[in-house]
C-alpha cells in the first residue's frame, strides 16, 4: 500500500464524520428552506469554519449511534453480522453525505479556501517542524497508548462490540470511555486489514494531522477571542511547539483524551463568538457537541460537556430573562475559583487516588515543576503579563474565557484522580493567558516586521524547550541509535504471526510490555496487554522462575484471559523485556505505571533458558530474532 | 517631512525596545529550563556509553548490569622510562549551570553534541569522548599538555571483571581460560570456536588488533578494534585490555583513539 493510499485512510478519521454530520445538517436545512444570515464576508467565513466541530460531534455520533444500534438490536433482528452491517452501512451513508456535501456546497467556497490557504499553509509548516522534531531519531510512534487503541479498532473489524471497552478487550481495566474514537479509526482501516508496519505508518499521519488540528483550533480560539490574527498566530505557536508532556500528552499523542480536547475548543470556540454578538447556539448544537464529548472520553469530555452545555444554557438565559444578566455571576464564578484554588491543595481526595490513579496523583509543587518542563519560566513570566492584560481588557470573550481558564485551574491544583488529564484542555486556557501576556507587548509594535520578528524569536525560545522537553521524554528510550518502544524485531514478528494467524484465534502470552506491543501489532490476543492483572503477573513470575519451562507451559496452556475466549493456538512470548520484567523489584513487576519501555536484546542466559524450555514435546519455535524468541505451546 | 521622519525614528525605537523586551522575558524564561537528569549517552549494539567521573564507562542501559570503563585512574603516559597516570586529585563530572546542561541535551538529541568528560591536573589537561564511527563507538583521550613533552607511550585501557570471556576476535583464540561449558555456549549462540592453544601468560599480545568480550550478564559482546600504529595487549592478571600508541615525539598535544563495537548475538560475525 503506498503512502498516498494510508495518507488519505488516516485523513478519512476527520473527513468522513465530517461529510456525514454536515450533510445531515445542510440536507435538513435545505429541505426547511433555512436561509443564513446575510453577514459580511470575513463573518460569514468565521462562522461557516466555527460550525465545524459541530458537524464532526453529528458525524461522531452518527458512526457510533450506527455501531450501538447494530450490536443491540439490528443485527440481531436482521441476523446479518455487525461488521457486514456497519461497514456497509457507514460506506453507503458516507456516500450519501458526499453527494449532498457536493450538491450544497457553500457559498463563498472559492474566496473561503483562498482566505484559509495562508492559515493552513502556516500551521502545517509549524506543525512539520514540531512533529520532526519529534520524530528525530523515532522511526516508530512514540505513543504507547495506541497499541490498545489499535487493539479495540481490529476487535470493531472482527464484529466484536459492546458499549463497555471492557468487555471487548481485557486491555481495558475499566471503562474510560465507549468505543466511539475506536469505530471511526476501525473504519478508516476497513476493508483491507493493514500489515502491522502499515498500521503503524497510519498512527504516525493521524498523529500528524492532530498536532495540525491543535495548531488550526488554538488559531480560530486566539482569533475568536480576540479578532487579531497575531493572537492567533501566537496561539499556534504554543500550540504546536510546546509538548505538554506528563499525563495529558496533548501535542503529539493521537488519543480520546486529545482528540476531546480539539473538539471542545472547536465547540467552545463557536460558543464564544455567538456570546461575543449576544447571540445563542441552536439547540442540536449543544446536544450533539454535548453528547459527542461526554461519549469520547468520560473525564475530560463530560467535564468540557458541562461547561459547553452550561454556557450555552447560561446564554439562553441571558438572553430571555433579563434579570439573570444582573446577578453578578462573574464575580460569584471569580469568587468561587479563588476559593477553589486555595482549597484545591487541602482537600484530601487520596481515597479516590487508588492503584493506577495512585501513580498520577502529584503535589502542587510537582505540577509546577511538569509545567516548568514543558514551558520553562515562561508560564510564570508571560502568565503574570497575561493577567495584567486582562484586567485591562474589556472584551466580554476574554471574560468568559478568564471564568472557564480559573475555573479549569482550579480543578487541576486539586488531587481530583487523573486530574493531570483535564490540561488537554487547560493548556489552551494557559496558552491564551500567556499569548495575552506577549500581545500587550506585540500589540503596542507599530511595524509588522518587528511584530512578526518579535514571533519568530517567541518561535525560536519555544522550540529551545521544546527540544529539551523532548530529550528529557525520550533519553530513557535509547535503543541502536533509536529513541523508540520497539525493535525491528517486534515488527518482523508481528508481520509473521499476522500473516501466519491472519483467520485464527490466538492467545500470545509473554510480559506486560511484550504482549502489550504484539498485542497491537499482531493482532493476537494476549493476557490484558501491559494493563495485565496482578494475579496473572503473579502466575507469570512464578511459572518463571521454574527453569525447567514445565510449569510455564502449563501456565500458558491452561490461562484464561479476562474475557474467557476459546483459541486455535497459545503462543508464548520470550523477550529481553520478560526477563528485564522478572528481575525488576516486585513494585515494579505488579505497576500499571512501569513497563520495560525501550526493547532489550536476550542474553546468553536467557537464549539457554529458552532453549533449555523448549525441548519439551509439543513445542515449537515460532520466531527467534536477538531479542524475542515466540514459542508455539500446543 | 521632518514631522513624518521623526515619527519614523520613534515608531523604529519604540519597536525596538518592545523587541529587547520580548528577547529578555524569552532569555529569562529560557535561562530557568530545568535540565534532564539523564546523562548524555551513545550506543552501538546493546551497549552505551556515558560519562562517570573518572571517564566513560559502557554498560547495558536500563539494567544493573557490568561495566567496562575508560578511565583516567587506569590510563597513562610513558615519559622518561616512567610510568605516569596523570591521576586527577578528585574525579568530579565538571559542575555545570543547568542552562549548560539544557544546552548539551539540546545538541545531544541533535546529534552535535558527545558524551564527555575532561579532567585540569596542573598543566596537563586529559578529556575523553566519545563519537559515532559506523556501527560503532569511537573512544578518544585527548593529553594537552602546557610545553611540549617528550612522550613515549601512550596506553588506553578497558578494565573487564571476573567473568568476561575474552578472545582474539580474528582467529578465535581464547585469552582467558575458557571452560568446556562456555566454550559450547559461544559456539552455539554466538558462533564462534574458540581455540586454546598453548599456555595462557599473564600478558598477551593480540596480534589481530581485534578482541571481542562476552559478558553472560550482557546480550551480545563488545568487540575492540586497534588501530595498525597500535598494539592491543590482553593482561589477564589485572582483568584489563591495554591498547598502546608508540609516541616517541615531543608534543603538546596527544590524542589517541579506540573502536568499540556493541553486537547482538546471532547477528554477522
Amino acid at each position: 500500500m503506498n503512502l498516498g493510499i494510508l495518507v488519505i485512510r488516516s485523513l478519512l478519521f476527520y473527513l468522513l464524520p465530517l461529510l456525514l454530520g454536515r450533510g445531515v445538517v445542510v440536507g435538513i436545512n435545505k429541505v426547511n428552506k433555512v436561509t443564513e444570515k446575510k453577514d459580511k464576508l470575513s463573518s460569514l467565513i468565521l462562522s461557516k469554519i466555527l460550525r465545524i466541530p459541530a458537524y464532526y460531534s453529528l458525524g461522531l455520533l452518527i458512526v457510533f449511534g450506527w455501531a450501538m444500534g447494530i450490536r443491540y438490536g439490528l443485527s440481531e433482528l436482521l441476523g446479518v453480522g455487525f461488521e457486514k452491517l456497519f461497514f456497509n452501512g457507514i460506506w453507503v451513508m458516507s456516500g450519501l453525505g458526499l453527494v449532498v456535501n457536493l450538491r450544497l456546497l457553500p457559498d463563498h467556497l472559492g474566496k473561503i479556501l483562498k482566505r484559509l490557504m495562508s492559515i493552513f499553509a502556516g500551521v502545517f509548516t509549524f506543525s512539520v517542524i514540531s512533529y520532526g522534531l519529534w520524530l528525530w531519531k523515532s522511526p516508530y510512534p512514540l505513543n504507547w497508548d495506541w497499541y490498545q487503541h489499535q487493539t479495540l479498532a481490529r476487535t470493531i473489524q472482527d464484529g466484536k462490540v459492546s458499549y463497555f471497552t471492557s468487555e471487548m478487550s481485557d486491555t481495558f481495566g475499566f471503562d474510560s470511555y465507549p468505543p466511539m474514537f475506536h469505530s471511526v479509526i476501525s473504519i478508516a482501516q476497513y476493508p483491507m486489514d493493514l500489515l502491522p508496519d502499515k498500521v503503524m505508518d497510519f498512527w504516525q499521519l493521524a498523529s500528524f494531522w492532530h498536532v495540525m488540528s491543535i495548531g488550526l483550533v488554538s488559531y480560530l480560539f486566539g482569533y475568536v477571542v480576540t479578532k487579531d490574527k497575531y493572537v492567533g498566530w501566537l496561539m499556534v505557536l504554543f500550540g504546536v511547539m510546546v509538548f505538554d508532556s506528563t499525563v495529558s500528552l496533548t501535542t503529539f499523542f493521537f488519543l480520546p483524551q486529545t482528540l476531546v480536547a480539539v473538539l471542545f475548543m472547536g465547540l467552545f470556540s463557536r460558543l464564544l463568538d455567538e456570546y461575543g454578538k449576544d447571540g445563542v447556539l441552536p439547540w442540536w448544537e449543544v446536544v450533539v457537541g454535548g453528547l459527542a464529548l461526554g461519549l469520547m472520553h468520560y473525564m475530560v469530555g463530560i467535564i468540557g460537556g458541562i461547561i459547553y452545555v452550561s454556557l450555552a444554557g447560561y446564554m439562553r438565559l441571558l438572553k430571555k430573562w433579563r434579570g439573570f444578566s444582573r446577578f453578578p455571576w462573574g464575580y460569584l464564578i471569580v469568587i468561587l475559583s479563588i476559593l477553589g484554588m486555595l482549597w484545591a491543595g487541602k482537600i484530601d481526595l487520596g481515597y479516590l487516588n487508588n492503584g493506577e490513579a495512585e501513580q498520577f496523583n502529584f503535589s502542587i509543587e510537582k505540577k509546577a515543576e511538569v509545567l516548568e518542563r514543558s514551558y520553562g519560566l515562561l508560564v510564570y513570566v508571560l502568565s503574570s503579563l497575561g493577567l495584567l492584560t486582562i484586567m485591562k481588557g474589556k472584551n466580554k470573550r476574554i471574560g468568559l474565557v478568564s471564568l472557564v481558564g480559573f475555573g479549569l485551574l482550579a480543578l487541576l491544583l486539586s488531587s481530583t484522580p487523573y486530574v493531570l488529564k483535564i490540561y488537554t484542555i487547560i493548556r489552551f486556557f494557559a496558552h491564551i493567558l500567556m499569548v495575552f501576556g506577549l500581545w500587550g507587548i506585540v500589540k503596542k509594535q507599530k511595524y509588522a516586521t518587528t511584530k512578526y520578528l518579535t514571533m519568530f524569536l517567541v518561535g525560536v525560545g519555544l522550540v529551545w524547550v521544546l527540544i529539551s522537553n523532548i530529550y528529557n521524554w525520550k533519553s530513557g528510550l535509547l535503543y541502536r541509535g533509536e529513541y523508540t518502544h520497539i525493535s525491528d524485531d517486534d515488527i518482523e514478528a508481528s508481520n509473521q504471526l499476522f500473516n501466519r494467524y491472519e483467520n485464527e484465534k490466538v492467545l500470545l502470552i509473554s510480559d506486560p510490555g511484550t504482549q502489550f506491543i504484539l498485542e497491537g501489532l499482531s493482532g493476537a490476543d494476549s493476557l490484558g496487554g501491559a494493563y495485565m492483572e496482578k494475579d496473572l503477573r503473579n502466575d507469570l513470575y512464578s511459572a518463571l522462575a521454574d527453569n525447567s519451562g514445565k510449569k510455564l507451559f502449563k501456565f500458558v496452556r491452561e490461562v484464561e484471559d479476562g474475557l474467557g475466549g476459546e483459541y486455535d493456538h497459545r503462543l508464548l512470548a520470550l523477550s529481553g523485556r520478560t526477563f528485564m520484567w522478572e528481575s525488576s523489584d516486585e513494585q515494579s513487576r505488579y505497576s500499571y505505571g512501569f513497563n520495560v519501555w525501550s526493547p532489550v536484546d536476550l542474553r546468553v542466559n536467557d537464549f539457554e533458558r529458552i532453549v533449555f524450555m523448549a525441548r519439551q514435546s509439543n513445542i515449537n519455535v515460532f520466531y527467534q530474532s536477538p531479542s524475542l524468541v515466540i514459542l508455539e505451546v500446543k | 517631512m521632518k514631522k513624518g521622519l521623526l515619527k519614523h525614528i520613534f515608531n523604529t525605537a519604540n519597536d525596538v525596545v518592545l523587541l529587547g523586551m520580548i528577547v529578555v522575558v524569552m532569555g529569562v524564561s529560557i535561562w530557568g529550563l530545568k535540565p534532564s537528569f539523564r546523562n548524555l549517552v551513545l550506543d552501538s549494539g546493546s551497549y552505551q556509553i556515558e560519562p562517570f567521573p573518572f571517564g566513560l564507562s559502557i554498560h547495558q542501559f536500563g539494567r544493573v548490569s557490568p561495566f567496562y570503563t575508560f578511565s583516567i585512574k587506569d590510563d597513562y603516559v610513558v615519559v622518561d622510562g616512567e610510568k605516569n597516570n596523570l591521576i586527577p586529585e578528585n574525579g568530579v563530572i565538571e559542575d555545570l549551570s543547568d542552562f549548560e546542561k539544557v544546552k548539551l541535551g539540546i545538541g545531544s538529541y541533535l546529534g552535535v553534541v558527545r558524551p564527555s568528560i575532561s579532567y585540569e591536573l596542573g598543566e596537563v589537561r586529559v578529556s575523553y569522548e566519545g563519537r559515532e564511527e559506523g556501527d560503532g563507538l569511537l573512544v578518544s583521550k585527548k593529553i594537552v599538555f602546557e610545553n611540549r613533552v617528550m612522550v613515549e607511550k601512550n596506553v588506553m585501557i578497558i578494565s573487564f571483571g571476573d567473568n568476561e570471556i575474552v578472545f582474539d576476535g580474528v582467529s578465535g583464540q581464547d585469552l582467558t581460560g575458557i571452560n568446556d561449558v562456555w566454550r559450547y555456549k559461544v559456539n552455539r549462540y554466538y558462533r564462534y570456536l574458540l581455540k586454546s592453544d598453548g599456555v595462557l601468560s599473564s600478558r598477551m599480545l593480540v596480534k589481530s588488533g581485534v578482541v571481542k568480550i562476552i559478558n553472560p550478564l550482557i546480550p551480545g559482546y563488545l568487540e575492540i578494534v586497534v588501530d595498525e600504529n597500535q598494539r592491543l595487549y590482553v593482561n589477564r592478571k589485572n582483568k584489563q585490555i591495554e591498547v598502546v600508541e608508540e609516541v616517541e615525539k615531543k608534543e603538546k598535544e596527544l590524542t589517541m583513539s579506540v573502536l568499540v563495537r556493541g553486537s547482538r548475538i546471532g547477528e554477522d560475525k
